[in-house]
């Protein structure tokens, strides 16, 4: 019997420097799942034809099993600005698979990760499972970037904790958005920093979140000492722009973590 | 004038399924159409199966599914992993001229840019050396110099052997049914003048992190770590895998053991490692 889709949402910002070869490894590590069918949907952020074209050839390099297919979708929007909410919405909208996923054009996959929270998913009443996250530190040399280090940040971080910050790196998880029915959350779109924990809090009102296989390491989130990473941190450069992003940020997520903890607090009373 | 080099892949088939022969062989085409494009000889491949399951009518089958042209020339017994490989060398070396023989296990894929990147780093290295892949997307975590790409020793998984160090080496030390034969052939390159280099842009996909423990593949590990030590005359690191043998119940005692009949012992050298247990090298994390 064919397994249900899985569209896998990856994000890809520019062309330039590594992001085509960052971007042929997440792909290689898709290609190489052990779970399949996956739908990758590469959304694009108001790409050129011929940027398109680099991608859609970069795709075409892929051997693509058991009814997998890549895809591009341009999100266009000539506002000059990050719109990773928007490239995530998108990806969404256009993804045609009963599970979903994230990854970052510079993040990967270990081979059955999304095997393992599927199957996680079946033993589980939750819409969303989680896995194990190592960060692997890299260093930049004449030959390209080594891995010198890896760790695990998230590892000693208990559940509770996911009420006081994210935990939860956006690419270590898939949705079973058949079991959300029609509640599967947007990412705000006016959020250029923790639009991840944002909608996750969000996804909690919804769902239970089954993290049974955070023990498991099933994915890596490289981190470059030269910092090309593109996922914003609050070690990124102190500008009034970046402190209005993150102060932005955190004034959007606030009301819903209260009403969250309240939510919570509510059900284990009505529980008990 | 020195030649074009030319790669053979080589695969030694072990209760592969056809779908996942053909899902691997649809990926080397790719990589070997980028190999073409960027000027370099096409690679040609040749299979084994040590399972005894493929034919030569079944591999021609995937041939013509796949477009490419497949060179089976089965082994007459599985005598393990090294001697299906030194089977398959003698061959790719002898009958189709090849002047690097890429050994390639068969539960993974290489990135299309993979040959290439062998390609190039063949041509990197002005004396034959023992080029690596870097595996992926769990990277082995063996130390190699960021700078020279020099490693104690290369995986077998994905790994160019030039012609010149498979004649002076013999190639693979085929009393190793499995596992540590790719350690002991390095080591041996490594004493005889020649290096073992990592090619940190060549990518092998290869199914390492969804392992589940196989006691039989477990034994066989503890087993040729038993074997290398004593060959490399490090009779600390034999007992600890004896002890081990024991502890995980494969054996009563080391009487019970393979007797290890080494005429051609070799002296621990720089490169010699058991300090590290199986890594065989400083881990990087």
């Amino acid at each position: 019997m064919q397994q249900s889709t899985l569209s896998v949402i990856l994000r890809l910002h520019t062309t330039e420097g590594n992001a085509l070869q960052f971007l042929s490894n997440a792909l290689l590590s898709l290609a190489g799942a052990i779970y399949a069918p996956i739908e990758v949907v590469v959304v694009t952020q108001q790409f050129s034809p011929v940027q398109i074209q680099k991608v859609e050839e970069l795709i075409a390099r892929f051997v693509w099993k058991d009814f997998s297919c890549a895809r591009v979708v341009n999100y266009e929007n000539p506002e000059k600005k990050d719109h990773r909410s928007a490239l995530l919405n998108t990806g969404f909208d256009s993804a045609q698979g009963r599970y979903l996923a994230i990854l970052d054009y510079d993040d990967f996959v270990y081979e059955h990760a999304y095997a393992t929270l599927i199957e996680q998913l079946g033993r589980s009443s939750a819409a969303v499972a989680f896995g194990g996250c190592l960060i692997a530190h890299s260093t930049r040399t004449v030959h390209g970037y080594k891995v010198v280090g890896k760790s695990n940040p998230w590892e000693k971080r208990s559940d509770d904790e996911f009420l006081r910050r994210n935990i939860y790196p956006s690419h270590t998880f898939v949705i079973d958005r058949e079991r959300l029915g029609g509640r599967l959350p947007r990412f705000n779109e006016k959020l250029s920093r923790e639009e991840d924990y944002d909608f996750l809090l969000r996804l909690r009102f919804e769902t239970e979140f089954d993290t049974t296989c955070r023990g498991q390491v099933l994915f890596e989130y490289p981190i470059r000492d030269d910092g090309t990473n593109t996922t914003m941190t609050e070690n990124e450069p102190e500008t009034s722009e970046n402190r209005a992003a993150w102060t932005a940020a955190r004034a959007t997520w606030e009301p819903v973590r209260q009403l969250l903890k309240k939510h919570l607090e509510n059900s284990k009373k009505e529980r008990q | 004038m020195q030649k074009e080099p030319l790669i053979g892949i080589g695969i030694i088939l072990f209760h592969t399924t056809e779908k996942e022969l053909v899902h691997i062989v649809m990926t080397l085409r790719k990589a070997m159409d980028g190999t073409e494009a960027g000027g370099w000889r096409k690679p040609l491949v040749v299979l084994a199966d040590n399972s005894h399951e493929w034919d030569a009518e079944g591999i021609r089958r995937v041939s013509i599914l796949t477009d490419v042209p497949l060179h089976f020339h089965p082994t007459p017994a599985n005598g393990g992993f090294g001697s299906g490989h030194n089977h398959l060398m003698t061959c790719a070396f002898e009958k189709f001229g090849v002047t690097h023989y890429l050994c390639l296990n068969p539960d993974g894929i290489p990135h299309p840019d993979a040959l290439v990147y062998l390609y190039e780093a063949i041509k990197y290295h002005p004396l034959p050396a023992m080029i690596e892949a870097r595996q992926f997307p769990s990277e082995h975590p063996k130390f190699y110099d960021g700078d020279t790409l020099e490693t104690d020793w290369c995986s077998a998984a994905c790994l160019i052997i030039p012609q010149f160090l498979f004649e002076l080496t013999s190639g693979f030390d085929d009393r190793f049914f499995m596992y540590c034969e790719d350690v002991d052939l390095c080591w041996r390159v490594w004493e005889a003048g020649y290096k073992c280099v990592v090619a940190p842009k060549a990518l092998f996909h290869h199914h390492v992190a969804s392992r589940t423990p196989n006691p039989k593949a477990n034994q066989w590990m503890i087993e040729s770590g038993r074997a290398l030590a004593s060959k490399w005359k490090t009779p600390g690191f034999q007992r600890h895998c004896e002890r081990g043998l024991v502890k995980e119940l494969y054996y009563k005692s080391v009487a019970e053991m393979p007797a290890l009949k080494y005429s051609d012992l070799h002296t621990p050298h720089v490169r010699v490692d058991f300090d590290n247990g199986f890594t065989f090298s400083i881990a990087r994390w």
